[in-house]
């Protein structure tokens, strides 16, 4: 009686193992890709989309049957804002947890201080928000950049005022290492598109009084006004414009005038003035719509620049994986340089260095309180108002 | 030549006293507790930063007018201020001069990061009194016109109040001498906890009109206040006077130097003029050398 109970089970146990083994993809170890995220610290509160979009990209990707049908799962440690703890953590994730892929942290400090713990383990690292170009000078290889790179930020800004037949451009920047990368750039193309520059200069990080500047610009009669700033300073050169009374024909403000509380800031006087932006919702990319549409279904606000890049990302890492057939990290690396394809973020293109050289920024301008884009043209959603009309006649 | 246009040169005397008058604000506040206590306060930025978003707050909750608001946000920090003195500075007094320091230091440690969890990082900044008058070919910024104005007006009734009011009187007695001044019937402790808080409520009102000057986050106290330490450097350590003064060295120094040279040199002509100041005169402008 008892040896029949013994056997009995014993062939439940191997039929049950017999069956593991043929069992679908859901039943095996799932594939599990790592990376830290700011939970907490200063840059957690836009680190959320980053972590929003891996997520939301794991869902996606295991709704189309995961990879090598292995269903896909995320590991997610929290470095606290700071690079140092990034190191630790990604060395972990590698070493400790065998993660099969990683994939980036939020910001450039970050993901500069975690890439080398990824070099030393030739484990490819898709970086989706890491901007500064010197991480790509360092002659790493496994690092993948898909961020719009400095050196194309500004560019869309001499077309829209060749194309106005605007002739004098004066600059005026933050003294910062994208920005290095990103006027030169602008500099560049506006002189072979035959733009005078009349003035170039930068300012420290913090500057509260861009009068002097502003008084000089205004006397050189500048068409055009390119401020290369961030949030605090672009509030403050438009500011500062209208109180000096200078009216350029185009008022561009850089980065910081894209954002919501650029607008908030300035109310009215906000209106004409460009900016430039990673990424739009109204973008006309492969997927975009439904990206922004799931997006906010499942998390109730709408995707920022970070989301779409960080799921844009992952969708170029998808893409590489598939193209490469395995998880071997040479042959990955080996896909991603090679790949060149639309992700709803936009262009992906990166040199043999691993640096993103397709992706351009969009350039928009307020008009009647909302974003309208103007650049790419074939993006557009409005046509340029310009050139902006005096301070003294407006309202 | 565009360097050598009388008028630009006039434009630009005007934008320095205008960014004189910001700095002017910025410094009266600290100075008026360094005078008196001799305690340096590092989170007088933040009081500045506390009382710029009182007043951000009045305006998008009631769409109270910065100026309107900024006797009520004062009058806010002045208790904040009191009870800051209460709770910590009192407990620290007497101690070595590094104690006084550290615990300002802390507080503006705690005071931006709870900013951060309660404000978020994004900027904020209230769209009134915007642009500027124009007269005789001259433009005259509004907002720091009236920024300029204010800080005139506080200095002058701060060196008022000081030279002729009892209150005052005790403050100038507890910052030359505590002990003469106990024994006079001065009640040393309350004059400390009044002069922080009016040091409190003086950041405050630098932080209402920053609010339409400048975008502000918790963040831009601590590095606006650096500027403010130059200031009372060169205008004399607790002569309130001497910082309006200094104020208008650095704010015109700045600008000039700016145009003529770059941004950044504005900034360095700043940094010079304190180490000449230094080196030359080392009480300040005004300031009275300590024995």
């Amino acid at each position: 009686m008892k040896t029949r109970w013994s056997v009995a089970v014993a062939l439940a146990v191997l039929s049950a193992l017999a069956a593991g083994t043929m069992a679908p993809a859901s039943a095996q170890n799932p594939l599990v890709v790592g990376a830290s995220i700011s939970q907490t610290g200063r840059l957690a509160v836009t680190a959320v989309y980053v972590h929003q979009a891996y997520q939301l990209w794991v869902d996606d990707v295991n709704a189309r049957g995961g990879l090598f049908g292995r269903q896909v799962t995320l590991k997610v440690y929290d470095d606290k804002s700071d690079p140092g703890t990034g190191v630790k953590l990604y060395e972990k994730l590698i070493v400790d947890d065998k993660v099969d892929l990683v994939v980036g942290p939020y910001s450039t400090p970050v993901t500069a201080a975690a890439s080398t713990v990824t070099e030393k383990y030739r484990k490819v690292m898709v970086a989706p928000m890491a901007a500064g170009d010197a991480l790509w000078k360092r002659g790493y290889r496994y690092l993948i950049q898909t961020l719009t790179p400095s050196s194309l930020y500004y560019i869309g800004v001499v077309d829209i005022a060749v194309e106005r037949g605007l002739k004098t451009l004066a600059l005026f920047s933050e003294d910062s290492e994208a920005l290095r990368v990103t006027i030169p750039a602008v500099v560049d193309v506006a002189q072979k598109k035959g733009l005078t520059i009349v003035h170039n200069e930068y300012f420290p990080r913090g500057t509260t009084d861009f009068s002097a500047v502003l008084t000089r610009i205004k006397a050189l009669r500048a068409d055009v006004l390119i401020c290369g700033c961030y949030e605090p300073e672009s509030v403050l050169s438009v500011r500062q414009s209208k109180e000096l009374d200078y009216s350029p024909k185009l008022l561009f403000a850089g980065h910081g005038a894209a954002v919501p509380e650029f607008y908030k800031a300035l109310g009215k006087d906000a209106e004409f003035v460009l900016a430039s932006d990673h990424w739009d919702a109204r973008m006309r990319t492969p997927g975009n719509g439904e990206f922004v549409e799931r997006f906010k279904k499942k998390y109730g606000r709408e995707p920022s620049y970070h989301a779409a890049g960080t799921y844009g990302g992952m969708q170029v890492l998808e893409a590489a994986v598939r193209k490469a057939g395995a998880l071997d990290q040479d042959r990955i690396r080996q896909a991603l340089v090679e790949l060149d394809i639309q992700t709803v973020f936009g262009r992906y293109k990166v040199n043999e260095t691993g640096a993103q050289v397709g992706k351009t920024a969009v350039i928009v301008q307020w008009q009647g309180g909302k974003k309208e884009i103007l650049w790419p043209a074939d993006t557009a959603t409005g046509s340029a108002r310009l050139p902006a009309p005096p301070w003294a006649e407006r309202r | 030549m565009l360097m050598w246009e009388p008028v630009l040169w006039g434009q630009l005397l005007i934008n320095g006293v205008m960014l004189a008058g910001l700095y002017g604000l910025l410094a009266l506040g600290l100075n008026l507790v360094f005078g008196v206590m001799r305690v340096i306060n590092f989170a007088h930025g933040e009081l500045v930063m506390l009382g710029a978003f009182v007043t951000f707050w009045g305006y998008t909750a009631f769409g109270l007018h910065p100026l309107l608001a900024l006797p009520l946000s004062a009058l806010a920090l002045f208790a904040l201020g009191w009870v800051l003195q209460r709770l910590l500075l009192e407990r620290v007094l007497g101690g070595p001069p590094m104690a006084g320091l550290l615990v300002t230091f802390g507080l503006s440690l705690v005071v931006i990061n709870a900013g951060l969890l309660v404000f978020g990082a994004d900027i904020r900044s209230i769209p009134v009194v915007t642009g500027s008058l124009l007269l005789g070919g001259f433009v005259f910024p509004r907002a720091r016109g009236l920024a300029f104005l204010v800080a005139v007006a506080l200095t002058a009734l701060t060196v008022a109040f000081l030279k002729w009011s009892a209150l005052g009187r005790a403050i100038r007695a507890t910052a030359q001498h505590p002990e003469v001044a106990i024994t006079c019937g001065v009640d040393v402790r309350r004059t400390r906890l009044v002069t922080f808080g009016l040091g409190a409520a003086l950041g405050s009102a630098a932080g209402s009109l920053l609010m339409v000057i400048l975008p502000m986050d918790p963040q831009s106290g601590s590095f606006l206040i650096l500027k403010a330490f130059a200031v009372i450097i060169i205008g004399g350590l607790g002569s309130v006077a001497g910082g309006l003064l200094g104020a208008l060295v650095l704010g015109v120094a700045e600008v000039f130097g700016a145009f003529f040279f770059s941004t950044v040199f504005g900034e360095v002509v700043a940094y010079v003029l304190l180490l000449l100041v230094l080196l030359v005169r080392p009480a300040g402008l005004l300031g009275v050398a300590e024995r």
